[in-house]
């Protein structure tokens, strides 16, 4: 029974006999052999780059906006967190391929990496879902979300961007930001709560991203697989040192609870409702559920946090929503978390098809609760 | 400094230039066992003090067994020297593992027992057995006494294999040490070859599979029965790559340098039995286990029921040596009563045979009753405690609801297996077997390193077996 295998001469890699060319055999040299495999096996990389990286993302300044947005030339496919493909409208509108009219009846979503939702196909995000079910259930009173997000975003960039749209996203009826944690709401430099938030959305600018001029043409030939070659090779550090092993490095302890100035929160709602041309709520994301430790973890570590900026919201006529609730009760009714991918992690990262469609689902609520009175007059 | 950093690659280079321009035996010696010295303490320079004990005990009880040879004085060093080297090992790596299990016992009484803050030295199972191979078969006279101080510390200390293996006899490695060795370009090739595909396993696939096994089996008691299962044959994948890459990579690098190591894996996922199991796993572990161990306690000489005693109690011991933890005697355990219930079975069965219309049926039977057992096995070794192990066998075994997470990663590593071993004694062996004189096999080491470095992933992973 066994012998088949004991004398087979498949052997594992580590028994390989070095390599005895036979006289009679008048093939290529050995050389050639690994000269040619190298361009060879340098085209199947690339193809595979194209099929399971993520692309180069290009981006272009947009003068109007005065900041760096995805280049709407070109889709983003995104395969390392989830799978989906991007089309972006001018003005880095995502999800899209053309913008509103100045006339069009407009809700806007604003958000971050949670909204710009690279990780999923363009139907799934959150806005279009919305767009579809508003169309279904309220086919006379037009109504449509776009959405402008980026990886990064915070609330700096929205009180700086609103302004700057103006008409190039529609009549307006009403702006949802979308926050998933509270870090956001809070000056990107720190210690600058003192400041008036004016003077700070006033002094902030974008960071421009890296690289910006070899984007497109390594774009063009699709030479994803080659650029994170060369952008992680610039990450190497060389040790020569012996030493003690040190302990694995600690991840960076959250922040010290916010403290926040009341005055802050204040300045800032203030800032956002005089930008703003239309009413404001404020979709809040919280992270649970998650799986930690072998436990569903349902309880937000920010919530007093948020139920207090929450209150601030209400003073100063922001609306807002916690999502709390509903994400729980989809994972309940649906038996899978809203956010997490096959290719990564249930629970951790960003929302997934039934995250957004949750998502969707809120907005329609508000926006019959908020827009459907005023367009049914 | 792990095989795959670029100080390793760089350090390799180096010493490959220095062994290609500097022909003289005597200085290449000592330039590897300073290299080797380097390299361990890399890792942290204390240890050092440690591996030249080791060193010292039996290179000093070589000597001694070669300058009084009367029996009663052989058995005295060799005893001196085992005490010796199992002490140091038995101190670092047990110490606290038998204080604490002590502990549990004569709490009720009221009595104490200290636990020390120990750190566990890189690869210390591994130089100590291959250190007591030396001794022994000196007092087997087996081997002759090696008198090189330089020679015996490069073979205690040579860095391709010191840390995590393969374990090298003293039979093997000495004389290869004490002889001009080859660096010709074909071995160079089959180095590289030996190297890229290990490099290949451990980080492409061992370490992309760590972070679903990790997330998993912390929070095993939230997910279905299907995901469990391909948890658990994503471990037994992950712990063979990251194992036998090792190996690959230590024996391609030594082989560039003109040193053979004998063959630590041979494809332990296609055994029918679990003897065959063990004759394909860890192969320097298993062999070193029956020659030290199974076969001075008796092995089968003793009839059949002291055989089985010999067995588990290899077994258990092996199983010990991987961690101080009850569960890995349970998984030495186990895969003892395997053993035994193989060889019991063949015995009833050795005047049967099975009729050749149900050959292929008995024998993928057979494969997968010992596939179940090995992954059963697995779950022990992976899981920190008892009662995760146990929930991770109930989340298997019983059917539940729970969360479904059949990720496309582990998924296509798994089937890639299946193919793989599937078609290795067919006639695209060559094929897969990556044999150096097919024209493809170039092409293919590229692309596994251009993918192995455009997948590399985010984290440190270090080797399991460095743990050992």
């Amino acid at each position: 029974m066994h012998s088949r295998y004991r004398n087979s001469m498949a052997q594992d890699s580590s028994a390989h006999p070095h390599s005895v060319k036979d006289p009679h055999d008048h093939s290529p040299p050995m050389f050639l052999a690994w000269a040619a495999g190298l361009p060879i096996a340098g085209l199947l990389l690339w193809l595979i780059g194209y099929v399971f990286c993520d692309c180069i993302v290009v981006m272009s300044k947009d003068e109007q906006l005065d900041t760096w947005v995805r280049h709407p030339d070109y889709s983003l496919r995104f395969h390392s967190e989830g799978w989906g493909t991007s089309h972006f409208a001018e003005h880095g509108i995502v999800g899209t391929k053309q913008g509103p009219a100045a006339d069009d009846r407009t809700v806007v979503i604003w958000g971050d990496s949670y909204v710009e939702a690279v990780h999923v196909d363009d139907s799934t995000k959150m806005h279009n879902q919305f767009n579809r079910l508003w169309q279904k259930k309220h086919p006379d009173s037009p109504l449509r979300a776009y959405a402008v997000g980026q990886a990064g975003y915070h609330m700096f960039d929205y009180l700086k961007l609103m302004p700057k749209f103006g008409d190039n996203l529609g009549d307006v009826q009403a702006h949802v930001i979308v926050l998933h944690t509270p870090s956001d709401l809070y000056p990107p430099k720190p210690g600058q709560l003192e400041r008036p938030v004016s003077q700070q959305v006033q002094a902030y600018s974008q960071p421009k991203p890296l690289a910006m001029r070899w984007r497109e043409p390594w774009r063009d030939l699709e030479l994803s697989a080659l650029w994170i070659l060369v952008r992680d090779s610039k990450g190497v550090k060389l040790r020569w040192q012996p030493g003690a092993i040190a302990d694995a490095p600690q991840p960076a302890a959250d922040p010290a609870p916010w403290n926040p100035e009341p005055s802050y929160w204040g300045d800032l709602l203030t800032e956002l409702k005089q930008r703003a041309d239309a009413p404001v709520t404020i979709l809040y994301l919280p992270t649970v559920p998650f799986l930690e430790d072998g436990q569903l973890i349902v309880e937000d570590e920010n919530e007093s946090l948020m139920t207090k900026f929450a209150e601030a919201c209400h003073e100063h006529g922001i609306g807002f929503v916690s999502m709390r609730d509903t994400l729980i009760e989809a994972y309940h009714k649906h038996g899978r978390i809203p956010r997490g991918f096959a290719n990564t992690l249930p629970g951790r990262g960003h929302l997934n098809d039934l995250g957004h469609a949750v998502v969707a689902h809120k907005l329609t609520e508000l926006m019959e609760e908020r827009v459907g009175a005023v367009l049914s007059r | 400094m792990l095989f795959y950093h670029a100080e390793f690659i760089i350090l390799v280079t180096v010493v490959l230039l220095f062994l290609r321009f500097v022909p003289a035996r005597r200085a290449q010696n000592i330039f590897l066992l300073a290299i080797s010295y380097y390299f361990y303490a890399y890792w942290d320079w204390r240890y050092l003090g440690l591996i030249l004990a080791i060193t010292a005990c039996n290179y000093l009880s070589g000597l001694a067994l070669g300058r009084w040879r009367e029996q009663r004085a052989q058995k005295l060093i060799v005893f001196a020297a085992m005490a010796i080297d199992l002490g140091i090992l038995g101190f670092f790596k047990y110490y606290n593992f038998f204080v604490e299990s002590l502990q549990h016992f004569v709490e009720p009484t009221g009595i104490n027992t200290w636990s020390l803050k120990i750190l566990l030295p890189v690869g210390i199972s591994f130089y100590t057995f291959q250190s007591m191979s030396y001794t022994i078969d000196v007092y087997r006279k087996q081997l002759p006494v090696c008198r090189s101080l330089v020679d015996f510390s490069l073979f205690v200390a040579f860095f391709p294999q010191l840390v995590a293996g393969p374990i090298v006899r003293a039979s093997e490695l000495i004389p290869q040490i004490r002889n001009d060795r080859e660096m010709t370009a074909a071995r160079m090739r089959s180095g590289l070859r030996q190297f890229v595909l290990g490099l290949f396993k451990k980080v492409f696939i061992a370490d992309n599979l760590a972070m679903f096994v990790d997330f998993h089996f912390s929070n095993a008691g939230l997910f279905d029965a299907p995901t469990m299962w391909l948890v658990v044959i994503a471990y037994a994948l992950q712990i063979y790559c990251d194992f036998s890459g090792y190996s690959d990579m230590a024996i391609g690098v030594a082989r560039m340098m003109g040193f053979d190591f004998s063959v630590n894996f041979n494809f332990p996922y296609i055994a029918r039995t679990a003897t065959d199991f063990w004759r394909r796993w860890h192969i320097s572990l298993s062999s070193w286990l029956r020659d030290y161990l199974y076969i001075p306690l008796g092995g089968n000489r003793k009839g059949p029921a002291r055989m089985q005693v010999n067995l588990l109690i290899t077994m258990i011991l092996g199983g010990l040596w991987h961690g101080a933890s009850w569960n890995f005697v349970i998984w030495g355990l186990i895969h003892g009563m395997a053993l035994i219930v193989h060889k019991n079975f063949t015995t009833l069965t050795r005047n049967m045979t099975v009729p050749t219309a149900l050959r292929p049926l008995w024998q993928s039977g057979s494969w997968l009753l010992t596939m179940v057992v090995v992954l059963v096995c697995w779950v022990f070794f992976r899981a920190s405690t008892f009662e995760q192990s146990w929930l991770i066998l109930r989340q298997m075994f019983i059917p539940h609801e729970g969360l479904t997470h059949l990720s496309p990663f582990p998924l296509g590593v798994a089937a890639a297996f299946a193919i793989h071993h599937a078609l290795l004694n067919t006639r695209f062996s060559r094929w897969i077997q990556l044999d150096l004189d097919q024209k493809w096999t170039p092409t293919i080491l590229w692309l596994m390193l251009g993918i192995t470095l455009l997948f590399w992933p985010e984290g440190f992973q270090p080797f399991i077996y460095f743990q050992f």
